[in-house]
């Protein structure tokens, strides 16, 4: 292209062509449906209150836990319609908290004070990790999970956090640990009595959801 | 070349410097906005204004992945994770927008992980099928061309004209300053400036 009296220029070209790219549908925008503003204050409101610090765990390392090959196990997903259900739920306020009120004894929702601290190791894994996370669980209406990082994780490839029964009979994945989240919704209907291991593990985006068995970090939730 | 030739080519240099001061560039001396500025030490007012400015980019481009329920699910999801980690949001390495956006792929990312583990579970499918526009690669790029068009519409409007027409109408400066009556200096920094504010508005260094 000639670019006049400016030499052609690599990144405005790089501009042109991304520009040229874009389509109708690229310019269309939608709005979000009322309301949403007012359930994100809720719900930062409620993570605020029920998880107002991160618990530093200082006590010495655990024994090492023994290494599980995860490659095989099944998986579960979070509940799909928990965000939705508790959306429904905000917009039905006083249905909300009975419903609420019922589910705090259906799940064992025990001391709002209660947390659980989980150091999360690489010993015994086969997967070479430098690296330490401090995992802390408070408990609440909900359960918010801090994860606090010794050192900078895998950037090539996803990871992700799981919760998992120490007899494999069951697993949860808590999400993708990206830049700029620290914190995890624990799903309500896992007590972390049972789902005690906390375990991180890359994930390749081959399609598979699947744990990948390339756990990086284990440790197990003791309450504190 | 011929002398008239040559003194063709160089009166748009004149023009440039003998520019009236009411076509100087346009004035981007302040790429950070506000908002992005006191994002990071905000209140909910703050929290508040981002949402105003830029819930419906996220929810936007949630929407070109997944339904409207998921949707509002997700854009709720980055909000919330943008606010308890707005400390983390430094403007210096990059807009809001894009930073929210990187957050958004991400949710929506974990979204179809979370759909593709419920559906292997009770439909024993091992490879479900993402709607078109879920891939990671896919994803970057919508949200780059989304960006794009909010980060154009934001320019000043001089510089959005001269950008438009070079990007767009495959005009050269010269051709350009011809066509407008800017002085060629005028245009060449109006496109400059704008490239700056183009790159705060679409990348985020660590997102």
């Amino acid at each position: 292209m000639d670019w006049g009296i400016s030499m052609p220029d690599r990144e405005l070209q790089e501009w042109t062509a991304l520009s040229r790219s874009i389509s109708e549908q690229d310019r269309v925008r939608h709005t979000p449906p009322p309301g949403l503003f007012d359930l994100i204050t809720s719900e930062i409101a409620d993570l605020e209150e029920t998880s107002p610090d991160v618990v530093i765990n200082t006590a010495p390392a655990p024994e090492p836990e023994p290494v599980i090959d995860l490659t095989h196990e099944r998986t579960r997903r979070a509940p799909a319609a928990e965000r939705q259900r508790r959306r429904q739920m905000f917009l039905v306020s006083i249905a909300a908290a009975c419903v609420l009120v019922v589910g705090f004894t259906l799940f064992g929702g025990g001391d709002a004070t209660e947390t659980f601290v989980a150091e999360a190791t690489n010993n015994s894994l086969p997967e070479a990790f430098d690296g330490v996370a401090t995992a802390t669980l408070t408990g609440g209406d909900g359960w918010t999970l801090s994860l606090d990082f010794s050192d900078v994780l895998p950037d090539d490839e996803p990871v992700e956090l799981w919760a998992i029964k120490p007899d494999l009979s069951d697993m949860v994945s808590l999400g993708i640990v990206e830049p700029g989240t620290s914190e995890f919704v624990w799903p309500t209907g896992f007590p972390p009595t049972e789902y005690s291991l906390v375990d991180l593990s890359i994930e390749p985006n081959d399609g598979n959801p699947a744990h990948s068995g390339r756990s990086i970090l284990r440790g197990e939730l003791r309450s504190v | 070349m011929s002398a008239s030739t040559a003194r063709e080519t160089h009166v748009p240099v004149v023009m440039a410097l003998l520019a009236p001061p009411d076509i100087r560039p346009d004035d981007f001396t302040l790429d950070v906005t506000p908002l992005e500025s006191s994002f990071a030490a905000g209140d909910n007012r703050v929290l508040k204004e981002a949402y105003d400015e830029y819930s419906s980019l996220v929810f936007s481009l949630c929407r070109r992945a997944v339904d409207n329920d998921a949707a509002a699910d997700i854009t709720q999801e980055v909000f919330i994770a943008a606010w308890r980690n707005r400390q983390r949001y430094d403007p210096t390495k990059g807009g809001l927008a894009p930073w929210l956006a990187g957050i958004t792929r991400n949710k929506i990312i974990d979204h179809f992980r979370a759909v593709g583990r419920e559906d292997r579970r009770v439909d024993k499918v091992k490879n479900t099928p993402a709607p078109a526009e879920s891939s990671e690669r896919q994803l970057e790029e919508v949200s780059l061309r989304m960006l794009l068009v909010d980060a154009i519409d934001q320019l000043p409007e001089r510089s959005r004209a001269v950008v438009s027409m070079a990007f767009f109408d495959d005009l050269t400066h010269v051709e350009i300053a011809a066509r407008t009556g800017i002085p060629l200096g005028t245009v060449k920094s109006d496109i400059r400036r704008s490239l700056e504010r183009l790159r705060h508005g679409l990348g985020y260094l660590d997102a």
